[in-house]
């Protein structure tokens, strides 16, 4: 898939190029420095924007024409990045339940869906249901959201930045939502983020960008992580990347010694500071 | 000897959508000084940044600032009020171009881009153009570019990755070295270990407040703002309480890294002589 990103000012354009593909059922997470083409990745496989060159094959099968993405795009739940913003309705049922009434779900069955799709995202709907979204605060509004997204039952899920700018327990309510979801049924799911502490738990792939290139596809296991990247990226957490420079220089600390107290014993006991 | 400029929160109340979010909250920041504000998701960090910016009127209370020029916001998702066609234009908007001629204008701009990391975009860019990211980064570069006296920043990096990230939070330190005073919201502990100081909002006031290793030492204080001590603070505590008092020039992996080179070279030097 290529795509093409407008020219800007000087005439200069800017181009996303990729081919890749992903095992149902895979839980991705897609890395890479800030403007390397994740949020354009996401909207591409949402077919919210064409390539401008290449294709997009779902279960073997080309997805070209309109016909082709009405046929799927109910299969598709896509959460863009601060998905809050782009709340319109006056309830939360109505927010919710916007996508099945769309594609002429009768409003019964609508509403048990949207039911459903709250309380999975850790709302009770008879609280929640009829208040506004716009009165809720921002971890709620991240989970009215999510309920959208899961209301149609979506066998790949797209998540842009699903948990920024969220305090670290709400941010975990709405994590447990995704996870508890796709733990329920075979769904393939793309998460674009910074958040590696919480992502690498959880993903069994990565696809790592870099300037609208694909830098890595592959099992997390396959993966080694560089000492030092040209893009200044890494996928390591703070504590891993201490240990890997200081075993490249000399030290050999143990990949077990993971929590802050067993790597400051590792590094006491091996950087002479026991006997001084 | 002049006097510092400082930045008074008094007595704000404020009520959104029938919630008290801000109950007779008071502080204050001086030039000079990084502030960082934790609180969870909804407490009302934005609505107190708003306010600060005067961008909001608060129910009661009110804001002053003593002395100094100029209060610069950075909203948490700047893009959405952009309002530049171009890069330049974006940051330019904020400079008074009567008192720099355009040339002047020009360079300040670039200095600004330079400053967060953007330098390799053209100034023609359409900032909608932009990555999340890249957006959050020109926003910070148009409220540093006029040099305002106090900076009041939302989730500054909550779009960033970690190298950005740490571009960010040296530019922040670098500016605060020059006196200019940051409130600094944010939901990461990590981010807030390089503030001077740290406070908690929680129901309305501050709960916590003092010198950031202190707060973000404080797990019953963290739990209030949602957040969990820093593993580079724990880390450093875990040699403290062996003896080992590692002097940190900076709270990043590196700046942990050179902490212990430092402090190993200086061990074995003094075991020499």
């Amino acid at each position: 898939m290529g795509y093409e990103y407008a020219p800007v000012g000087d005439g200069t354009t800017a181009r996303l190029s990729l081919s890749f593909s992903i095992p149902t059922g895979s839980k991705v997470a897609l890395l890479g420095p800030s403007g390397s083409g994740k949020s354009t990745t996401i909207t591409l496989l949402a077919g919210l924007l064409a390539p401008s060159t290449g294709v997009l094959r779902y279960d073997g099968k080309e997805v070209r024409t309109p016909g082709d993405w009405r046929r799927l795009r109910p299969r598709i739940g896509i959460s863009l990045q601060q998905p809050e913003t782009q709340f319109f309705a006056a309830t939360v049922w109505d927010e919710v339940m916007f996508a099945p009434l769309n594609y002429g779900i009768p409003l019964q069955e609508a509403k048990r869906m949207a039911h459903q799709a709250l309380t999975r995202a850790y709302l009770d709907p008879q609280t929640y249901g009829p208040q506004s979204p716009f009165s809720l605060s921002g971890g709620e509004q991240r989970r009215v959201a999510l309920a959208s997204v899961l209301v149609m039952q979506p066998t790949l899920l797209l998540l842009d930045e699903p948990l920024a700018g969220m305090d670290a327990s709400s941010a975990q309510i709405v994590w447990r939502g995704v996870t508890d979801y796709l733990n329920s049924g075979a769904c393939t799911c793309i998460v674009a983020t910074h958040d590696i502490t919480r992502i690498r738990l959880w993903a069994d792939r990565l696809l790592i960008l870099d300037a609208g290139r694909i830098r890595f596809n592959g099992p997390m296991s396959e993966y080694k992580p560089f000492e030092s990247d040209a893009a200044g990226f890494s996928c390591q957490s703070q504590m891993e990347r201490l240990r890997s420079l200081l075993n490249a220089s000399g030290r050999h600390i143990r990949p077990e010694d993971r929590t802050p107290e067993a790597l400051a014993e590792a590094v006491y006991l091996q950087m002479g500071m026991a006997e001084s | 000897m002049p006097v510092k400029p400082t930045l008074h929160f008094d007595q704000i109340t404020h009520t959104y959508a029938g919630r008290k979010l801000l109950d007779d909250f008071s502080m204050h920041i001086s030039g000079g000084e990084w502030f960082c504000l934790l609180g969870k998701s909804g407490v009302g960090k934005s609505t107190l940044a708003r306010i600060g910016a005067g961008l909001l009127a608060p129910d009661a209370g009110r804001v002053r600032r003593l002395g100094g020029d100029g209060i610069g916001y950075l909203a948490q998702s700047p893009g959405d009020i952009f309002i530049g066609a171009t890069i330049f234009e974006e940051i330019a908007f904020g400079l008074s171009s009567s008192d720099h001629g355009y040339t002047n204008v020009r360079e300040r701009v670039k200095q600004s881009l330079r400053l967060v990391g953007l330098s390799y975009l053209s100034l023609e860019t359409n900032p909608t153009a932009l990555s999340g990211g890249q957006q959050q980064l020109l926003g910070l570069a148009a409220v540093l570019s006029s040099q305002p006296s106090f900076l009041i920043l939302d989730e500054p990096t909550s779009m960033l990755d970690p190298q950005a990230q740490l571009t960010v939070l040296r530019v922040l330190r670098s500016v605060v070295e020059l006196g200019t005073g940051i409130l600094h919201i944010t939901h990461s502990a990590d981010e807030a270990l390089w503030a001077h100081r740290v406070g908690i909002l929680h129901q309305g006031k501050l709960a916590g407040v003092g010198r950031s290793s202190e707060v973000l030492s404080d797990t019953s204080l963290l739990d209030k703002a949602g957040a969990e001590q820093p593993e580079l603070l724990r880390f450093r505590q875990a040699l403290t309480h062996k003896g080992i008092h590692l002097d940190v020039p900076e709270w990043s992996v590196s700046g942990m890294y050179d902490a212990l080179l430092a402090y190993s070279s200086a061990s074995s030097f003094s075991e020499r002589v």
